[in-house]
């Protein structure tokens, strides 16, 4: 009786280790939440395209030389890459000539033709070889599935003086070491997320001097709700060209960082708008905003303008960005305009030295004021099955 | 009873000062009821400054701002730009009786402001430099095509201690700012 007491109790006991033991390799595998759940086999599984770069920059950039960097970086983070002839065969048989973005369909026959489980964008928004070497790119990587979802999205701008140190002695003036070093970052942000053990979307650090200078948010509108957002490209009133479409991209990364958000891939967004021959001449209208929420599918509408981009050691950048629900109202607008040097007070100390980095920092303030902080740089997008559509 | 000369003093520096603060006029409809305006289109400004963006920031500014107000919904630019362009207004700054009583029609809005920037930028005076604003706006009765409330206010400028001691004075986005405030403070406060 003892005997078997004892021998109930053990029993009890190894039941109570073998839970503990299960709860602990369940919280060991869990990913961070909202991270991307990798179909079997995480980033060392999953097979990319590499699409040619697309330049957002305001001068020439050698787009090949780009492509095969990111291409190489992306293999040495262990990543099986699909790029080259066989992409520009991909690119031809669709007649594809913008790659700066991809539709659904296109994103779809990627699977079947490249048998890749997503695309690789690339767009260049600076690039500067000489002086201190600058350059600025965003990637996005997005599902070759039929709804062309982002999966992972990140970018960095840097120039060779960002952090010049002690006497100069941290100026970068190779620009092959800075791109290197950048590129690695960026491999190396996309297999963690592929991994489920980093972000879908790292969102650029939020400071008080990149708010909104004029807010107005309708008291209607919940910013903690579960949205899917359509950004259209803003209206460029610079003379710097694609300045709008720089803007926009920078909103939909930082919006894809609120895990909550479905933010809808810009070339489905621009297929749609192309397909349904919507051009927005002096800015988003009614009709515009009903057309882009119903095709896309989307509860949100942003568009905006933007009034000044200017790039350099001090760039400066001024836009107007104004979110429209599905009933046609306007739910916010927000004003920003900032500059590298606003709030810089101690020598160069949080100086920002790229143009690109100053609208990725104003478009996260705009993206918090309208959303919230949320839970940032998260999703529960999971990965593509292998074989099916989403 | 003569005026000393102290007291003479102090009412020229008041009405130096007053000319200083840059108010301008004001004018409401008496006949008017404003709490009926719910929801506005805002028309392209006319700039009448060298900077040829100064118009579009400061109706930017303007929209923004009226909308952040909480009382009037104003109508996106966009919006705004398509109505005027289907009715083929072709001077949208300043369109005519008729046409704004059709694009208030168009767009479903109870009144339409439309303004000119006179000023926007860098002005000098010696060795100091300072962004100074200026501008006026009406309002029109969508219905009727009539002015119901008209405003212009001047802001910015070079003070007494860029005039001293230099500087490059205030931004222009804050200087914008202040002006619509000053310009929707009298709208609001009749």
């Amino acid at each position: 009786m003892t005997c078997w007491t004892g021998s109930s109790s053990s029993s009890r006991a190894g039941r109570a280790v073998a839970l503990v033991l299960t709860s602990l390799v369940a919280c060991a595998s869990a990913r961070p939440a909202g991270a991307p759940a990798a179909s079997g086999g995480g980033a060392r599984a999953f097979r990319v395209a590499v699409l040619p770069a697309d330049s957002l920059s305001s001068g020439p950039v050698p787009l090949r030389a780009v492509t095969t960097q990111v291409e190489r970086a992306m293999e040495a983070a262990g990543l099986k890459v699909v790029g080259g002839d066989a992409v520009e065969a991909y690119l031809e048989n669709h007649r594809l000539r913008f790659t700066g973005g991809v539709d659904g369909p296109a994103a779809a026959a990627a699977r079947g033709e490249l048998g890749v489980d997503g695309l690789l964008i690339t767009t260049v928004e600076e690039h500067e070889l000489e002086g201190p070497p600058r350059l600025a790119i965003t990637f996005r990587l997005v599902s070759a599935s039929e709804d062309a979802r982002i999966l992972w999205t990140d970018g960095f701008g840097r120039a060779g003086d960002d952090a010049p140190g002690l006497l100069g002695l941290g100026v970068v003036r190779d620009y092959r070491r800075l791109e290197a070093r950048e590129l690695v970052r960026m491999a190396r942000s996309l297999t963690l997320a592929l991994d489920g053990r980093g972000p879908r979307a790292p969102p650029c650090p939020a400071e008080g001097r990149f708010e909104p200078s004029v807010l107005y948010r309708s008291p209607d509108f919940q910013p903690a709700g579960r949205y899917s957002v359509a950004v259209l490209p803003f209206v460029n009133e610079t003379s710097r060209r694609r300045a709008g479409d720089l803007l926009a991209l920078e909103l939909t990364r930082q919006l894809a960082g609120i895990g909550r958000l479905r933010v809808i891939e810009p070339g489905v967004t621009r297929d749609r708008l192309i397909h349904y021959r919507v051009i927005m001449e002096g800015g988003v209208s009614l009709d515009t905003a009903r057309v882009t929420l119903e095709t896309v599918g989307a509860d949100l509408v942003i568009a905006g303008y933007v009034r000044e981009l200017s790039e350099g050691a001090d760039p400066s950048l001024e836009y107007t960005a104004l979110a429209l629900d599905r009933s046609g109202k306007m739910v916010w607008q927000a004003t920003s305009h900032g500059n590298g040097s606003a709030g810089v007070w101690f020598f160069d100390w949080s100086m920002i030295g790229s143009a690109s980095q100053l609208a990725c920092r104003l478009a996260r303030g705009s993206a918090v004021s309208l959303f919230g902080e949320g839970d940032t740089g998260g999703t529960e997008v999971a990965l593509p099955a292998k074989g099916g559509k989403q | 009873m003569r005026a000393r000369p102290s007291h003479l003093l102090v009412v020229a520096a008041l009405a130096l000062l007053a000319g200083c603060a840059g108010s301008g006029g004001n004018y409401h409809d008496p006949n008017m009821d404003f709490g009926s305006v719910k929801t506005v289109a805002v028309l392209p400004f006319t700039n009448l400054s060298r900077d040829s963006a100064g118009a579009e920031r400061v109706r930017d500014v303007f929209v923004n701002m009226l909308l952040a107000s909480g009382s009037i919904y104003v109508l996106p630019n966009g919006e705004v730009a398509r109505g005027l362009n289907r009715l083929g207004v072709q001077n949208a700054a300043n369109p005519s009786v008729e046409e704004l009583t059709k694009l208030g029609s168009f767009l479903k809005c109870d009144a339409i402001i439309g303004g000119v920037v006179k000023e926007y930028g860098e002005v000098h005076s010696g060795n100091a430099a300072a962004n100074v604003v200026s501008a006026s706006v009406q309002m029109f009765e969508s219905a009727s095509g009539r002015v119901i409330w008209s405003a212009s206010s001047t802001k910015g400028g070079i003070s007494l201690t860029d005039r001293m001691f230099g500087g490059g004075g205030v931004p222009a986005n804050d200087v914008t700012e202040s002006l619509v405030n000053d310009l929707l403070d009298r709208l609001f406060k009749q």
